[in-house]
């Protein structure tokens, strides 16, 4: 299976930003520029998130999703704020090749498998933000902001049986620190699911990236590792090829 | 040379349509059936479930559209679902048949060969019945994101493979002016545009 490296861009619209455990967002710039910068670089897939649109109820990217599809021929993803097939196939009309769920999800579990009928699984990401809490760790909804009381590997274990495609998992714990992933919380998801697993938050240098993989992960989201520039895409793929993992170039 | 792309309301439309106007291409879009007509070259492509997609195309009228075109010998080329469509039936959606262009059938990945869906780029290799035309793709990677891949029956169709590791999948089909693609050639960078390039040149070339 070929590692993917991923771009991970948390939008303030109109704003690309930047925080530390999902907070104090701090603007870094305009979000199509840095997706075709990363594009130009190789990076494998965009992924855009909406950190305030579940506080307006409405999934606000369309635009900037068409913008980037008309210039980055690779695959982009949609979070934040999708509630409904509507939005979800509106994002997918726009140019999203994915959508991602959290929020709308852990409300309704059942709008997966709904979604996933219409666009079909592979199109359908479950975000879980997670925390650590004693020994597990809790999911947490609205961009960080809202306990649900729902045990991340609990929900982790039933993601594949509602009809998910993929599990995007943001550890909040480590988000923009650079202190390196969660492999704790990485080990326990994969060992409870069989769909592909890209961890999310506290990565800064490409070792950190290899172990992710030999770990076992489908791929990582990269965010202040990339925006500000710590490292590049080409030294993540050369650190992956030199370790035996499969890279796309 | 008209491009006609089918829009049935459940495909990633925009991307395709980037990307055919990327290439220069002239490009219609068709919703009822009644562009089809007049395309040098149908282009079906899907983001959906089988049965969601065959639905849409029965109750649109573009079934019936695209199998016309089928017989013409014009170019007919399915992307993704678009493809798997062409074939007879999908485990995705059992009770539910395709548009029957090419024999075959879909079938789900195997979990325990692999993470289900297959998702992302994945190298893919030309058959050996392939004449050497088209270099440039050949062993390279494409964006792949599927939980079903395609058997075709046909013996004369002209097959390349991804390779997942411990599992082969189809990665493109071609018989005569039909062609079928797994992979997203629009989402699959400045090489998944020329390949589509050539494989629209190509299928025109038999015309």
């Amino acid at each position: 299976m070929v590692f993917r490296v991923i771009a991970r861009l948390d939008i303030k619209p109109p704003n690309l930003v930047k925080g530390i455990h999902l907070e104090g967002f701090r603007k870094l710039g305009v979000p199509a520029e840095f997706a075709t910068d990363y594009y130009l670089q190789g990076i494998d897939e965009i992924m855009y998130q909406d950190i305030v649109a579940s506080l307006y109820e409405r999934p606000g990217l369309a635009e900037l999703v068409s913008e980037t599809a008309s210039e980055v021929f690779i695959p982009i993803s949609v979070g934040g704020g999708i509630r409904t097939i509507e939005d979800a196939a509106n994002m997918v009309r726009s140019g999203a090749d994915k959508i991602s769920l959290n929020t709308a999800c852990l409300r309704n579990p059942e709008i997966i498998n709904q979604i996933a009928q219409q666009l079909g699984s592979q199109a359908v990401t479950v975000a879980i933000e997670a925390k650590k809490l004693g020994s597990s760790w809790t999911a947490m909804t609205d961009s960080g902001r809202e306990h649900t009381g729902v045990d991340v590997v609990e929900w982790a274990s039933q993601l594949e049986g509602l009809g998910a495609g993929e599990v995007l998992l943001t550890s909040i714990d480590q988000d923009g620190t650079f202190s390196g992933p969660d492999y704790d919380l990485l080990d326990t998801v994969l060992a409870v699911t069989n769909l592909p697993v890209i961890l999310h938050g506290g990565y800064l240098t490409a070792e950190q990236i290899v172990i992710s993989a030999q770990q076992g992960a489908s791929g990582v989201a990269l965010a202040s590792a990339l925006h500000y520039k710590k490292i590049t895409v080409d030294e993540i793929k050369q650190s992956l090829l030199k370790a035996g993992v499969e890279v796309r170039l | 040379m008209k491009i006609v792309v089918a829009d049935y309301g459940l495909g990633n439309i925009f991307s395709v349509v980037a990307a055919l106007s990327r290439l220069n291409y002239e490009v219609k879009i068709d919703l009822d059936g009644s562009n089809v007509d007049a395309a040098d070259c149908l282009i079906v492509p899907g983001v959906a479930s089988f049965g969601a997609g065959m639905s849409r195309l029965s109750a649109t009228g573009q079934a019936e559209a695209i199998l016309a075109h089928s017989l013409s010998g014009k170019p007919l080329i399915g992307l993704c679902l678009g493809a798997q469509m062409f074939l007879n039936n999908s485990d995705e959606s059992p009770e539910i048949s395709g548009l029957g262009i090419v024999e075959g059938r879909c079938v789900s990945l195997d979990t325990k060969l692999g993470r289900v869906p297959n998702q992302g780029w994945t190298l893919v290799q030309q058959a050996s019945n392939i004449k050497p035309d088209q270099d440039d793709w050949r062993h390279q990677y494409f964006y792949f994101s599927h939980s079903y891949k395609m058997e075709v029956d046909d013996k004369a169709a002209q097959i390349s493979t991804g390779n997942l590791g411990n599992e082969n999948v189809t990665a493109t089909f071609q018989i005569e002016n039909v062609a079928g693609i797994q992979f997203h050639p629009e989402r699959s960078g400045l090489h998944g545009l020329t390949f589509l390039q050539n494989q629209i040149t190509t299928l025109c070339s038999m015309c």
